[in-house]
């Protein structure tokens, strides 16, 4: 950064350009930041001090409390989690260091963490642990917190947790203006009810960005309790995002029944859709989709030109050679690549998959 | 049987020891790939389980290292990656097994003593 | 004599418009960075970057290094960049014609075979001598590449044609690179629902002093040496106020050749990298944004702050002095090509504030401050200068220096706080009091002969060799 215009100022002195800075002005200003200076160096030192000594509480209590929580993960009936629980070192714990703030937040962080990375029994003790010390109450009563990071947490938190109690207020969230208030909340209530969570989709008027629909989608692949019934209104929803999500749904569960559907979101006035469409049909193609993307090619742009291509690869047979070949003629030099590298795909019988993907695999 | 268990995670790692122990094993602990290839050379241990995304050496590249040399050695594969294409490769490389977190400590403990039975 | 007296207040008016434009530019980033830099922060403590490791629908990345006699240390490189969190990814290393043993070192260690290859060329580039991968299955997403050598651009177009996936990661083979460095920086791609994010930049870190195993940094240090501790206060003025302050405007102009991601279609459809330029990384963004405005396409540059990739800073004069000589004719040989944007408001932001903010406070403040400075002296010698009045400007501008110098450590020491020993802050803080005598006129000079070497044609290319450390902290 060229801060230090020194140089051009010092050009300034010759003529006496005290009319326009007065010199008071200076000296003031001066004396303001050298006063600056020292007050942002005393805050430094000062929080240098508090953040060393909250590094070594922060170190002293991870250990501690990894032990703790492997402990309880451990335990195999209540008796034995209420055993563990009258430790003195844990008891220590719950006295000395859940009172304040810095203990409860690494605490809740840590179970966060590691209630993520469990299932079966050992997810169910840290919910225990969780209801036990109250934790609960905590996250509840920050649900209401007029911040919205604060929020934001508790919704996670009280979604990881498994708190069911919660789902009317928490969904109430899911339209919310801010963005990872309502994400958060949305994610909550998939998380909590599974596929019926979505009915948020039902309504929700603000976008739900890429980032949200992998999490939304990652979720899903938990569950197992499908719905259908209100997918078709997904798909012609006025919120464009919920349209890709709901061909994303489409995708992943290789729905064949909403075909026609997709076909008509080829159509659609989002090129973002319509892209999504072609891959949603090469999931869920029929003996004539491939044809109906021939038809498709020829009234698109370029970009969803290629995506026709790239399916085509995977879901193309030899009736799709003539009009292939056709595509040669074509000036597009990555167009007349694709269409190749289609063709020799399709001509080579015996290896009905994508070879791009697979030769690196197999070795 | 002597287990190396390589786990970024700090608290995961512990859980794993603690589990791993209250059966009976002696476990090794590491936290990183480079680590956990040392470990192999220098314990021998009798059975690997590794993460997939760890400093310096990922968990795929430790198994197909110790499949190429050989190595009879069993590895469970312990990751938050459940991509098809990230199990494939793991089997593909020579993993014994794979499980996908979030997991049960439980579950861990009996796929263990399948190889324990094996050996 | 009227004539005269008015002319020379005309240019005392200009200049001191031009000041006080500049501090007020100053003063409007260290506020407006801070809320950007918070709001990043607090959304951070609760995201699960993992997601992007786990999720089969995360973006797909290519990473892109070009090497060019780097045999030293290529194989702890590329092992640190195999290693990297992430799932759907491949590693494209461009081997530009090496003198050296790059190409063959990495033959040995992975197991490289040469493989027949047949890739779209929508860049033109110099002639691919063949495509390596390597026969062990562990390392399948590393792709070597042997080309003629061309420069870091035409290395980094072959390895965008070569490049099968979404986006592109650029970025110089030593650097090292945080576990988690793709995660946070495939993570702005989908923050989005209808802007396209065409590219996101990361922060350069200075890895001088550090101790690095194995590729890694395994524990941070101040650099113990002069002009890298001096970079290391001007890296994070500019990552972590000016570049934050931009990003939040979409204004970002520059996003560090060592360390960006970019959207691999609009690269290519803005015709890649320029080979003609030495300023290729800045070059390439303000193509590429020209693109999306003159098409309106709404799109985003992105830039996240968090210290993910640390490369080694120039230690000595000379080749600091040749680093910031390249960035100055980059610079203006970038504005240059695309001076149509110059206060052009159907370029929006870029045309009515970047590009005029580049203009003035990045191309033209060495030569100004210069000519100034030459112009003291010659008043000093003919006993023109009122000192006094000289003294309070000078105590004015130095104060104000020191203070924005200090504002960013404690912006840093209040995010990442990388430097965490109270005596390496005090060395900051020491470094930014002498800063403004030593290094700043150095830097100055060096931009003064980059303009001279401009004008004198002489682009001191020579061989067309990458000179590493293309990372510009200007902003």
């Amino acid at each position: 950064m060229r801060l230090y215009i020194a140089g051009i100022w010092w050009h300034n002195t010759s003529a006496v350009p005290d009319i326009f800075i007065p010199k008071s002005f200076l000296f003031e200003s001066t004396f303001l930041f050298a006063v600056a200076i020292f007050s942002l160096l005393s805050f430094i030192i000062f929080y240098l001090m508090r953040y060393i000594s909250y590094t070594a509480k922060r170190k002293h209590l991870s250990s501690i409390y990894s032990s703790f929580i492997s402990e309880i993960i451990l335990c195999e009936t209540e008796e034995e989690l209420m055993q563990v629980m009258q430790q003195s070192y844990i008891q220590t714990i719950i006295y000395k260091w859940l009172s304040r703030p810095i203990g409860k937040r690494l605490l809740l962080k840590n179970l966060i963490k590691i209630h993520r990375n469990m299932s079966g029994s050992a997810a169910g003790n840290i919910r225990w642990l969780y209801m036990h010390l109250a934790l609960d109450q905590d996250s509840v009563k920050r649900l209401s917190s007029p911040k919205w990071h604060i929020k934001a947490k508790a919704i996670q938190e009280l979604a990881e947790m498994k708190q069911e109690k919660y789902i009317s207020k928490i969904y109430r969230e899911t339209n919310n203006k801010n963005v990872y208030i309502r994400t958060e909340a949305q994610v909550a209530v998939v998380k909590l009810t599974g596929f019926e969570g979505l009915r948020f989709l039902n309504v929700v008027s603000q976008p739900i960005t890429q980032w949200q629909q992998l999490s939304l989608l990652q979720l899903l692949s938990l569950k197992n309790k499908f719905q259908w019934d209100k997918l078709p209104g997904w798909l012609k929803s006025k919120n464009e995002t919920v349209v890709e999500f709901a061909l994303r749904l489409v995708e992943k569960y290789q729905r064949y029944e909403f075909h026609n559907e997709v076909v008509y979101c080829l159509e659609h006035p989002s090129a973002l859709i319509r892209k999504q469409s072609i891959y949603t049909l090469k999931e869920i193609s029929q003996p004539h989709t491939a044809h109906l993307l021939e038809h498709y090619f020829l009234m698109s742009e370029k970009e969803e030109q290629l995506c026709i291509l790239e399916v085509m690869q995977a879901i193309g047979t030899k009736e799709q050679l003539p009009f292939l070949n056709s595509l040669l003629a074509m000036e597009d030099a990555s167009i007349q690549y694709r269409t190749h590298k289609v063709i020799r795909q399709i001509s080579v019988p015996d290896l009905g998959y994508d070879t791009d993907k697979i030769s690196g695999e197999a070795a | 049987m002597k287990i190396l268990v390589a786990e970024d995670e700090p608290i995961m790692l512990k859980i794993i020891e603690l589990r791993l122990k209250k059966d009976g094993h002696t476990v090794i602990t590491t936290d990183n790939g480079r680590d956990a290839l040392e470990h192999i050379k220098t314990h021998q241990p009798d059975l690997i389980i590794t993460d997939i995304m760890m400093p310096y050496s990922s968990g795929l590249e430790i198994v197909g290292t110790v499949k190429l040399q050989q190595k009879s050695t069993p590895i469970i594969v312990l990751s938050a990656m459940g991509q098809e294409n990230v199990v494939l490769e793991a089997f593909n490389l020579g993993a014994d097994d794979y499980i996908t977190k979030p997991f049960s400590p439980n579950e861990l403990s009996l796929r263990v003593k399948r190889f324990t039975y094996m050996a | 004599m009227n004539i005269l007296h008015s002319i020379e207040s005309l240019f005392v008016y200009g200049i001191f418009i031009y000041s006080a434009v500049l501090i007020c530019f100053y003063i409007f980033i260290a506020v407006y960075s801070v809320g950007e830099t918070r709001q990043y922060m607090l959304r951070s403590s609760f995201t699960d970057y993992t997601l992007l490791a786990s999720s089969e629908h995360a973006p797909s990345l290519s990473i892109i290094a070009p090497a060019y006699n780097e045999a030293a240390t290529i194989i702890d490189n590329v092992r640190s960049l195999l290693s990297i969190y992430y799932n759907n990814f491949e590693v494209i290393i461009v081997n530009d014609g090496s003198k050296d043993a790059s190409l063959q070192k990495l033959i040995d260690e992975y197991d490289l075979v040469k493989e027949p290859h047949y890739f779209e060329q929508p860049i033109k580039t110099k002639a691919v001598r063949g495509i390596y991968k390597s026969k062990n299955p562990v390392y399948k997403k590393l792709i070597v590449v042997d080309k003629e050598n061309g420069g870091k651009a035409d290395a980094l177009n072959v390895g965008t044609n070569i490049a099968t996936n979404q986006y592109i990661v650029c970025i110089d083979v030593d650097c090292i690179l945080e576990q988690d460095a793709m995660l946070k920086l495939a993570k702005p791609f989908l923050d989005t629902d209808n802007v396209r994010v065409i590219a996101t930049g990361g922060v350069v870190r200075i890895a001088n002093s550090c101790e690095v195993r194995d590729g890694k940094i395994a524990k941070v240090h101040l650099p113990k040496q002069f002009l890298p501790r001096m970079q290391t206060l001007e890296y994070i003025r500019a990552f972590l106020l000016g570049r934050m302050a931009w990003s939040r405007l979409n204004g970002l102009l520059l996003i560090s050749g060592a360390f960006g991601a970019f959207d691999r279609d609009i690269v290519i459809k803005a015709g890649g990298y320029d080979h003609t330029t030495v300023g290729e990384d800045m070059e390439l963004v303000v193509r590429m944004r020209r693109y999306m405005e003159e098409n309106k396409i709404p799109y985003k540059v992105a830039y996240i702050p968090d210290p993910l990739c640390w490369t080694e800073a120039p230690a000595s004069f000379k080749i600091l002095g040749r680093q910031r000589n390249r960035w100055t004719r980059g610079t203006i040989e970038t504005l240059k090509m695309h001076r149509v944007m110059f206060f052009n408001k159907k370029y929006g932001v870029l045309g009515l504030l970047s590009y005029p903010y580049w203009f003035f406070f990045e191309l033209l403040a060495p030569v100004i401050e210069f000519l100034g400075f030459i112009f003291f002296i010659l008043m000093a010698l003919f006993g023109l200068i009122n000192w006094s009045f000289f003294l309070a400007l000078f105590a004015f501008v130095y104060t104000f220096a020191v203070l924005y110098s200090v504002y960013a450590i404690l912006i840093e020491v209040m995010t990442y706080n990388q430097y965490k020993k109270r005596r390496e802050i005090f060395m900051l803080l020491l470094t930014a009091i002498v800063e403004p005598f030593v290094f700043h006129p150095f830097v100055v000079w060096s931009a003064i002969r980059g303009n001279i070497d401009l004008l004198r044609k002489k682009n001191a290319w020579g061989e067309m060799s990458r000179q590493g450390f293309a990372t510009k902290p200007a902003a």
